[in-house]
């Protein structure tokens, strides 16, 4: 009985995770796509997406939930990278340019970000979702009216033919792959880029070092109820604004990261999704609304990303059709967020009604929950 | 934070630390700046204006170790390098000749004289401004009605635009 029950538990817990795996396993074989293919662009992936996916982790310990402002980091990092593609700044000392660049808008970004979420507490992920609108509006203007303009841009390359305004893509070639092939590495059949791959390991150890500072006891302890924080004599207010930073600035730093794996940069829609595939793989990641982990990010990076390279051949074998595979894509991206966000709903609410029965003398009161 | 008055040192300290933490994020950026600064050298075996120093029939040079490329008298490569300070290597008739040169921070593209660069002359390196296409002139098109003098992408030269049926 208790067996069936932990299987029971088990996969309650780890349904967002089985679920997709079942779909990936099931669509590698349709998708014709070599084994060493699909490791190949995993580890490409793995680089280039799990930094953007550690930034959620620090306003999920804080208790604000999935940071969908972090989208206002990553058009902090897009600006960064226009200044150095201006001043054709190359390789590394390009990308730490944007990124030194960048700093002080994502530090304000943050910061603005950090206070309007307070004023929302509890409804974090719709004020962000919504802030990041508002703010593309603001980085439209200055990207679109101002740089040219107001904003000197020197590099002809970059600016619209009517002399202001900066153009829809930009070639980043002067960074491509830059920190990708700093540190390359060749194992088998496999390309690492071992360079990326330490940074993101320093921002793990950086996250593990953070967790463990009386900043860090902070913010988990405002994660964990706010009010007996409040009690404790914690800043609220102040902890929650600085979770909010440094997301800001890590999804700054992981837009660049991104963006230098691409190779290319679609100037006004690059930062559209940033939030949202991110979301979505920590989510995929086994990661909730209220818990979160290293690990959730790298097995969701993973299961996301194996989801998105055999679905568009899966989909022209089942379907005879890639686009379909690529509408896939979408739909599966909305539909984790989704079923991860009504889980979680319904697990709370299973929780709270265990709570009660517990105060009213029912089964759990005498241990009798699961 | 506390609300209550700091200690003026504590203050100043503080002020400090902080005055010198910009100092290092500006002094940080602009070595990044430096040395990350992207340029394009043309490689140029001509006569130099004056005559004085005439082109080398074949050579191949390389820059900063980059793929050697063979260059004939009269014939122009380009380079393109990162920071201000540049080894060239020149091979002429299986003889290696290394120069350094540097780059000024300013200018996006130079020309290098190979010629003068192996002949010691200066200045081997020189700014290079691309030619720019003349202008279109302004006239052209006013008498046409569907064509707008205004329209800053109009192509010069295209068709003009049929008049409507």
């Amino acid at each position: 009985m208790s067996g069936k029950r932990s299987i029971g538990r088990f996969l309650r817990e780890h349904a967002v995770i089985l679920l997709f795996l079942t779909v990936t396993v099931l669509a590698i074989h349709p998708s014709g796509l070599s084994l060493v293919y699909i490791v190949q662009e995993l580890i490409t992936r793995l680089g280039r997406d799990s930094f953007l996916v550690l930034a959620l982790l620090l306003p999920i310990y804080a208790g604000m939930g999935l940071n969908f402002g972090m989208t206002l980091g990553a058009m902090a990092g897009q600006i960064g990278l226009i200044l150095a593609i201006n001043y054709n700044l190359l390789g590394v000392y390009g990308l730490v340019f944007a990124a030194l660049a960048s700093l002080p808008v994502s530090l304000l970004m943050g910061y603005l970000c950090g206070v309007v979420l307070n004023r929302a507490k509890g409804r974090e992920m719709v004020t962000g979702y919504i802030l990041a609108f508002f703010v593309n509006g603001i980085y439209q203007f200055v990207v679109l009216y101002l740089m040219g303009s107001l904003i000197p841009v020197r590099s002809k390359a970059i600016v619209l033919s009517r002399g202001y305004g900066i153009r829809n893509t930009l070639n980043l070639d002067g960074v491509r792959q830059s920190l990708d092939t700093l540190l390359a590495v060749h194992a088998g059949p496999f390309v690492l880029p071992v360079a990326t791959f330490l940074v993101i390991a320093a921002l793990c150890v950086f996250i593990i070092w953070f967790k463990k500072t009386k900043l860090g006891q902070d913010m988990r302890a405002v994660g964990h109820d706010m009010h007996v924080a409040d009690s404790a004599g914690v800043p609220v207010d102040r902890t929650r604004i600085i979770a909010i930073i440094i997301s800001t600035v890590l999804a700054t730093l992981g837009q660049i990261i991104f963006l230098q794996n691409m190779g290319n940069m679609a100037t006004y829609n690059a930062h559209d999704q940033t939030s949202f595939f991110a979301v979505a793989a920590i989510l995929v990641g086994g990661a909730s609304v209220k818990k979160a982990t290293i690990p959730n990010v790298f097995i969701g990076v993973v299961l996301l990303h194996a989801l998105f390279v055999v679905s568009p051949g899966a989909g022209q074998k089942l379907f005879g059709e890639a686009m379909i595979g690529e509408y896939f894509r979408q739909f599966i991206g909305y539909g984790v967020i989704a079923v991860s966000l009504v889980l979680y709903a319904w697990r709370s609410r299973r929780e709270a009604e265990r709570l009660r029965d517990g105060l009213r003398g029912g089964p759990a009161a005498n241990g009798g929950s699961q | 934070m506390s609300g209550t008055a700091l200690d003026p040192k504590v203050r100043r300290r503080r002020l400090l630390v902080r005055a010198a933490l910009v100092l290092v994020y500006a002094g940080l950026m602009g070595l990044v700046f430096v040395r990350g600064k992207g340029h394009t050298i043309l490689l140029d075996n001509k006569d130099s204006e004056d005559g004085a120093v005439q082109a080398i029939e074949t050579l191949t040079v390389s820059v900063d170790g980059q793929e050697p490329i063979d260059l004939a008298a009269g014939e122009r490569d380009q380079a393109k390098v990162q920071g201000q300070g540049h080894r060239v290597v020149i091979t002429v008739k299986g003889q290696k000749v290394e120069r350094r040169i540097t780059v000024p921070l300013s200018e996006e593209m130079l020309l290098l004289s190979l010629p003068k660069l192996l002949a010691g002359v200066q200045p081997a390196v020189t700014p290079f401004v691309p030619p720019e296409a003349p202008p279109a002139d302004d006239q052209q098109g006013q008498s046409n009605a569907f064509t707008s003098p205004a329209d800053p992408n109009a192509t010069p030269g295209a068709p003009s635009t049929p008049p409507a049926p």
